[in-house]
């Protein structure tokens, strides 16, 4: 069981790893510049390692540097909504009165349904990278807020921050003392899930057209593949359409096995002996 | 018929400041039917010797010897297997309520999940079990507290929550770890009762500091010191003729003799004293004590102690 | 030192139809200085409650808590925290009461570290005291809760607050997890303690042979209600209430004066009919008890019950 975790952790760190050097060597990794334009609709050679797409451009090239930008997407969404969620769930959780108007904004927040909203906002922006990460921020922070404040909720009933009062530790410091390490393995999966959740929203919005046609995603990429109509009919899809979708699912399927692997780690009620399932 | 074989357990943490030997070497048997209590000083090994049989310790622990159950050893035995055993045919009470409770769920459907997992009664059904047990537990109107957090509980409450569901699974073994800490007199006699009219029909390995409960319901009695058992033999001898130093000295601090003490300090489990892991604090400790470790031997029928002078 | 005045707290629950839980209702005492009171009564009378409204870790429904003359209740954000390392409270439940990702000697050097910069070097050296002190080996300094057993724990608490040396201790069942032995260290401790600095104790516990060691007066609780208060002496061979009696005749566990038992169901803090809340257990029970409540009069010097039969 703790191997199992361990190898599967393993794997995928060692898949996002690839990713990230991927992404940040772009430039030096990638046979040619993903804009420069060459004979369109080539097929798979030794110039052009996935053939060229409908105006000519390096499929390889174009999938390398999509790793940027789909990367870059899902990490800042991710980094800044733990952030601002987090210290909202902490606040919810601590104060009464403040997390009672806290929760209630969530609550409108999460009742909205998310994906057709933000397929509206995304239709009625200009594409961009910058529009894309504000319009996944706007709900990015809700769910994590919530997890943390009902989190908080139950440490709170923990005798160890009263102890903790008691012996004169300030709000402050019991937030940041004794909740915030506590809750800090939750963020990290929280975190997690939110990359997955933008890796494929994200995707799914390009996909639909809505993202920046400049700076192209693996969605982009998938999206222009769909528009042309010979992927039906010829064995093109093969190199422009299956390693791009390959890609999303493969940095999902590491995303998945970190947080398993770290859940272990991270969670010292599975740690100590009998916590929770005593029978 | 014995139910339950230990033999050469050895249960041991490693840890930063060097390997915590807190189980370490432990024979004891225990029959079909028979209530075994486990008395202790504190931090002597008895919880862990519980969690060692439940197999619920973390994976970097060294766990060394037999345990048999009715035949299996349940230290080789896979982990699908144990699932089994755990709530069905052992359960354990653990010491720590408000650790142990899951804060976040009502206090009837925890126990009710226990009641689903091992009985394969509906949800309904399991439900009004619950509640029953509670009631059984004299929690004042159970059906209402069936559905209240565990925060809502007081101590005593929370306590009795656990040994509901415990005895809920109906398992053929119950490993009872201070069962009835933090109640009062009154509901400590009618629990005493409860568990008595329980274990009529099951065995029990009760651990407990209350010398009081322990005579009440126990018909053998062992005392474990640094990681081993130092005396053992049926109740009313351990009260009545206590042979090891340590145990007459555990009967002579009851509070109703004063505030006496043993004197000293509890070793570390460590760095254990060579010899007689007791003469430090002994006594009687003679210069074999301090340096050859003594054997449980068997001075009576039925009644052993690990002391040279008994 | 500590005067209650009218305490009540009422926990409410259900959204719609709103329930109330009178957990506590109308309780006044007072405690001099360097005295110890023993707080006595069934398991979920509200006894832990009240220690959270002395504290003001829950709002009070009603009532009034002076401390040294200081009205408790009317205390803003700072004066609080000011006021808070003069009253400590040593919880129940000692696993809960340590943060699970602090190492023990962090934890035991948070209050110090709160309190005055006293340097690095000097803090390691006392809290290498404290952990003496309350009979644990060095080594535990560096582990973490769930390393340490349930008695251990215990005393990591109460280092913990020895390192505060506060003017008031509540003390929770301050020995529920220690065995017999251990106990008798640390009540000793704790009386030595209260010698030296003249500290005030409200003592909580469900052991009957410890409050009568420890407390000079005791007060006995039932459902929310405060039922008698007196001497400790008095209590014990000359109680007036009805409960009181059968919680002193249950005291003896093995036998000795025949006990009263309890039998007839226990009523909730939430159903309490009108009258004497102890009426519907009550073996003297007569009409007036089911519809008038009783309230506290004095029946000798310093010594009050809450009962119509006297
Ligand atoms: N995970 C662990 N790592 C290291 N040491 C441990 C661990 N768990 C327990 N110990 C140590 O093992 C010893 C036995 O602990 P155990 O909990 O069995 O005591 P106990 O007899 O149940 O005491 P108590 O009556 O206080 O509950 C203790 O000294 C404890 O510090
Ligand atoms: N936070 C809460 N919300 C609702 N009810 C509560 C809460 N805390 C305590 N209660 C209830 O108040 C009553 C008194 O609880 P309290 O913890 O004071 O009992 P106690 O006298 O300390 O009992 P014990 O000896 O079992 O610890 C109980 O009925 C309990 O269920
Ligand atoms: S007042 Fe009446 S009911 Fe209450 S204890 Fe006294 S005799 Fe019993
Ligand atoms: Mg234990
Ligand atoms: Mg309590």
């Amino acid at each position: 069981m703790i191997e199992g975790r361990k190898i599967l952790g393993s794997v995928g760190l060692g898949i996002l790893a690839v990713f990230v050097i991927v992404a940040v060597l772009a430039p030096y990794i990638a046979p040619y510049n993903p804009h420069q334009m060459s004979r369109p609709m080539e097929h798979p050679s030794s110039r052009h390692l996935l053939g060229t797409n409908d105006i000519g451009n390096d499929i390889l090239s174009e999938i390398i540097y999509g790793t940027r930008v789909s990367l870059f997407i899902a990490f800042v969404v991710s980094a800044i909504s733990m952030l601002v969620g987090t210290s909202l769930g902490l606040i919810a959780g601590y104060f009464d009165k403040l997390g009672f108007v806290i929760m209630r904004v969530v609550d409108i927040f999460l009742t909205i349904p998310r994906l057709p909203l933000i397929i509206v906002i995304a239709a009625s922006m200009r594409p961009s990278i910058w529009n894309l990460i504000a319009i996944f921020l706007i709900f990015g922070w809700t769910m994590t807020a919530r997890i943390i404040r009902s989190e908080v909720l139950t440490l709170r009933s923990r005798y160890y921050i009263d102890a903790t009062k008691m012996i004169g530790g300030s709000d402050c410091y019991i937030l940041w003392r004794h909740i915030l390490p506590n809750v800090i393995p939750l963020v990290v999966v929280q975190f997690i899930m939110e990359a997955i959740h933008v890796i494929f929203t994200e995707a799914g919005l390009s996909f639909l057209g809505l993202g920046d046609p400049v700076a192209r995603s693996w969605g982009m990429v998938l999206h222009y593949a769909f528009e042309c109509p010979i992927i039906y009919v010829s064995d093109v899809w093969m190199w422009w359409m299956l390693p791009p979708g390959l890609c999303i699912v493969l940095t999902v399927l590491g995303l998945t096995f970190v947080g398993y692997a770290l859940e272990e780690t991270l969670d010292p009620k599975l740690k100590s002996p009998a916590y929770g399932r005593g029978l | 018929m014995t139910l339950l074989e230990i033999s050469d357990l050895k249960t041991h943490f490693p840890t930063q400041s060097g390997i915590v030997r807190a189980v370490d070497t432990i024979d004891l048997s225990i029959r079909e039917r028979e209530t075994f209590g486990l008395i202790g000083e504190t931090g002597c090994g008895k919880t862990v010797l519980g969690l060692t049989l439940m197999r619920l310790l973390h994976p970097t622990t060294t766990v060394e010897g037999t345990i048999r159950y009715r035949g299996k050893n349940l230290l080789t035995i896979s982990e699908a297997e144990m699932r089994l055993i755990r709530g069905e045919e052992i359960a354990m009470i653990l010491q720590n309520p408000t650790t142990s409770l899951n804060p976040v769920m009502r206090v009837g459907e925890q126990i009710a999940e226990a009641i689903r997992l091992h009985q394969g009664l509906r949800r309904r059904a399991a439900k009004e079990k619950a509640v029953e047990m509670l009631d059984s537990v004299r929690i004042p109107a159970a059906s209402r507290r069936a559905n209240e957090y565990p925060h809502e509980f007081s101590g005593g409450m929370k306590q009795r929550a656990m040994i509901a569901m415990g005895l809920a699974c109906d398992p053929a073994l119950i490993i009872a770890d201070e069962p009835t800490k933090g109640l009062d007199v009154t509901i400590k006699a009618q629990i005493t009762e409860l568990i008595k009219e329980t274990a009529k029909e099951k065995a029990m390995l009760l651990i407990t500091h209350d010398l009081g409960v322990a005579r009440a319901l126990c018909d053998r009695i062992a005392l474990m010191y640094a990681g081993e058992l130092v005396e053992y033999a049926a109740t009313e001898e351990i009260f009545e003729n206590p042979l090891h130093p340590y145990t007459r000295g555990f009967l002579g601090s009851l509070p109703g003799n004063g505030l006496v003490p043993i004197p000293g300090m509890s070793p570390s489990l460590i760095d254990l004293p060579d010899g007689c892991r007791f003469h430090p604090r002994c006594s009687h400790a003679k210069a074999v004590c301090r340096k050859k470790h003594p054997e449980l031997i068997e001075v009576e029928a039925g009644h052993f102690v690990r002391c040279f002078d008994a | 030192m500590l005067e209650v005045l009218g305490l009540t707290k009422y926990f409410s629950s259900g959204l719609i139809r709103k329930r109330y839980q009178r957990a506590v209702d109308n309780v006044s005492f007072r405690i001099e200085k360097g005295e110890t009171l023993g707080l006595v009564g069934e398991s979920g009378c509200g006894k832990t409650t009240i220690g959270r409204l002395i504290l003001r870790l829950i709002k009070p429904t009603s009532g009034k808590v002076l401390f040294d003359g200081i009205d408790l209740f009317a205390l803003n954000r700072r004066e609080l925290l000011a006021i808070r390392p003069r009253i400590q409270m040593i919880f129940q439940d000692p696993d809960s009461s340590l943060n699970p990702r602090m190492r023990i000697g962090t934890s035991i050097a948070e209050p110090l570290k709160l309190h005055g910069a006293i340097p690095k070097a000097e803090r390691e050296q006392r809290v290498r005291e404290l952990v003496e002190t309350v009979g644990l080996n060095p080594e535990h300094v560096d582990r973490y809760p769930y390393q340490m057993s349930g008695g251990q724990n215990q005393r990591v608490v109460l280092a913990r607050i020895l390192a505060m040396n506060p003017d008031l201790i509540i003390a929770d069942e301050p020995t529920s997890s220690l065995d017999v032995s251990v106990q008798a260290q640390i009540l000793n401790l704790m009386q030595d303690m209260q010698r030296k600095f003249n500290q005030t104790y409200l003592f909580i516990s469900h052991d009957l042979d410890v409050v009568r060691i420890m407390a000079d007066r005791i007060a006995v609780m039932y459902l929310g209600r405060l039922v008698e208060i007196g001497a400790t002496r008095d209590l014990y061979d000359h109680a007036k209430h009805p409960y009181t009696q059968a919680l002193m005749s249950a005291a003896g566990m093995d036998g000795g004066t025949e006990r009263i038992i309890l039998d007839s169901e226990i009523s909730s803090p939430a159903d309490i009919s009108a009258g004497c809340r102890f009426h519907t257990r009550c073996p003297y029970m007569n009409e007036r008890c089911a519809i008038e409540e009783p309230e506290l009069v004095e029946v000798g010097r310093d010594h009050y019950v809450a009962c119509h039969r006297v």
